[in-house]
């Protein structure tokens, strides 16, 4: 029976403080999480940190529906060991008194079986005293830029009304992937021109493409909680359009059909 | 010009065109081919003979040029510009005057897997590297340059006949400076079998391939587990014939682990579904996932996790139900479940 279990003190002293949310698998392997979580009142949900999660995918990151803290996400492959990290959660404490933090019953983790079979599952609430003596943000360090990554582009009929868009997933081992930026550069031959630089606007994935001939560079930016960049490109994936193909097979037509034509009323006049 | 010239122009034209178009639709097949571009700088995209260029560093930052952290940037003349990257010296003080060691870390990881088989090493979620393993079965990866942090690096190895092994996981914590080393890893064994159907009473063949000389377990799970022994050839190959008098009519499933010297034991592998009935049906062999290759590309990955995200709790489209029905658990809903069935199949 796999466990969610995380780690607080009997005493918080911090307005700000990180709760760890582990996950003993019991021996079992298991690839899918959902976590759901309830909080008395006097805690605020800020953030949370992704660093040494053993979730590689998020399906939903931690956030708050009708008073629920919840997430979910997949490790391929599944995972077994007793304490697995899935996610840092930062609170703030708004009251000082009796806290509590309760892992609700309702949270899932599915075996690694090809299934989906649920395993049993134990939960717990735990309860704690805030007394706030110290004011404390949670810093981040981290010197390192997020991890290489790739840009997919995809057509599909049933996303985007079968439109190119493209995906992509940075990780960042440290402090974790904060946003993505993009930009999309058409197709540049430097002839001693200086070529447009990428401008960045904030995308999430799946992003669908501005420029749908595909004949743009697209610049893909990760940054991570401590600002650090990593940017990925992905090259035009076509040279020509079909029009322009089209364009050019009829202009080249016409022109040799005009020199033969010429030389045939040359070749027709010598003659006479 | 004459006729024939004239024949040949009008040839030649189509011919390019012809060309041009094959080109055109090579590109958007997903063919890579490789856009001509001059390698000159100014254009924003790192190319031979350039450090940099713009924003693209390709892939490099201060601290894997040896400095300590910092914003790397590219002067105009596409070369590094690591004015503002620091240099702090390694903590420890004493001696001095060495170059500065980046602080990431290594792993090596090592193991056993089929004969000549491609070992796939997938690092959260995305593939890594692959490699051959020699013809014992032996592979060895060294990654180096990784960032200190927690790692869960899955494997898996597809053999000669291209089936693939169950994925197998190892958690791993990087420390800068530090190699680690993570050795007797063995894959399980790959399996097949040669009906999904068969006539009670008549033979069902279970194969696949292992490391060479394992002792492979076979398991049959209907009501209760039964479980067969057999040998692996040298070349890693095994096969046991299964009498199905003793099962009974219905659904059934098989897999198998492998046992190496008395010592090391493998995972188990996929596990296949068989039915016992009143006739046989030979088994159609396919190299691709049986689930969760939601994009028929033979693999499951980013982007098929992406378009069932993209389904996560929306009504589905009939073209996507049926996808669903085929691909994934056919409860005509995107849900855990479905992303459990993925992560199964993950091939990176």
């Amino acid at each position: 029976m796999a466990k969610i279990y995380l780690q607080i003190d009997k005493e918080v002293n911090t307005n700000y403080f990180t709760v760890p949310i582990y996950l003993d698998t019991e021996g079992e392997s298991v690839n899918a999480f959902e976590v759901k979580i309830k909080t008395s009142n006097n805690l605020i949900f800020r953030d949370y940190l992704e660093k040494d999660s053993i979730i590689s995918y998020w399906i939903e990151k931690p956030s708050i529906k009708e008073n629920i803290l919840s997430f979910s996400g997949i490790t391929p492959g599944g995972y077994i060991g007793k304490k697995g990290l899935l996610v840092n959660l930062i609170f703030e404490a708004k009251q000082n008194g009796q806290a509590f933090i309760e892992i609700l019953p309702s949270s899932q983790i599915l075996l690694n079986d090809g299934l989906g079979t649920k395993a049993g599952l134990k939960t717990d609430r735990y309860e704690f005293l805030l007394n706030i003596t110290q004011t404390q943000k949670i810093s981040i360090e981290d010197r390192y830029p997020p991890e290489p990554f790739k840009i997919y582009p995809q057509r599909n009929k049933e996303i985007f009304n079968n439109k190119y868009y493209i995906i992509f997933e940075a990780k960042d081992k440290q402090s974790g992937i904060a946003y993505y930026e993009a930009a999309e550069v058409p197709i540049c031959i430097n002839l001693g021109l200086t070529c447009e630089n990428p401008r960045f606007e904030k995308v999430s994935s799946p992003y669908l493409l501005k420029d749908q001939s595909l004949r743009s560079y697209i610049y893909v930016k990760a940054v991570d909680r401590a600002g650090n960049e990593r940017i990925e490109i992905l090259k035009p994936q076509r040279l020509f359009l079909a029009e322009e193909i089209l364009f050019f097979f009829i202009f080249s037509s016409l022109f040799i059909l005009g020199i033969i034509f010429y030389n045939k009323i040359k070749w027709h006049l010598r003659i006479k | 010009m004459n006729l024939k010239n004239f024949f040949n122009v009008v040839l030649i034209i189509f011919f390019s065109f012809l060309l041009l178009y094959a080109f055109n639709y090579l590109k958007s097949a997903g063919v890579t081919i490789k856009a001509f571009v001059p390698g000159v700088c100014g254009n924003n995209l790192k190319e031979p003979g350039e450090e940099c260029d713009g924003p693209d560093l390709g892939g490099q930052s201060c601290v894997s040029l040896g400095y300590s952290g910092g914003t790397l940037s590219c002067n105009s003349n596409c070369t590094f510009n690591a004015s503002q990257c620091t240099i702090s010296p390694p903590s420890g003080g004493g001696g001095g005057g060495g170059a500065y060691i980046p602080p990431y870390g290594t792993v090596i990881l090592s193991g056993r897997a089929q004969p000549n088989s491609d070992v796939t090493l997938i690092s959260d979620g995305q593939i890594r590297t692959i490699i051959k393993a020699d013809t014992d079965g032996k592979f060895k990866f060294t990654l180096s340059n990784l960032t200190p942090g927690n790692y869960i690096f899955t494997l898996y190895a597809e053999d000669t006949e291209g089936r693939r092994t169950s994925l197998h996981s190892v958690p791993a914590v990087v420390t800068a400076g530090l190699t680690i080393e993570i050795g007797n890893i063995f894959l399980s064994p790959t399996i097949d079998i040669d009906k999904i159907q068969v006539k009670r009473g008549d033979i069902l063949r279970i194969f696949g391939q292992t490391a060479p000389d394992s002792n492979v377990l076979i398991v049959v799970s209907s009501e209760e587990e039964l479980y067969f022994q057999t040998q692996a050839e040298k070349d890693g190959s095994y096969l046991y014939a299964l009498d199905t008098t003793i099962l009974d009519y219905g659904q059934h499933f098989t897999k198998s682990r492998s046992i190496l010297a008395n010592q090391l034991v493998s995972s188990f592998s996929k596990a296949l579904a068989f039915q016992v009935s009143t006739t046989s049906v030979v088994k159609k062999p396919t190299k691709c996932p049986l689930k969760g290759d939601l994009n028929n590309d033979c693999r499951v990955n980013l982007i098929d996790f992406s378009i069932a995200a993209y389904w996560y709790k929306r009504k589905l489209s009939p073209n996507f139900a049926k996808i669903e029905k085929e691909k994934l658990n056919g409860d005509g809903k995107v849900d855990l479940v479905d992303f459990s069935i993925m992560a199964y199949w993950w091939t990176g």
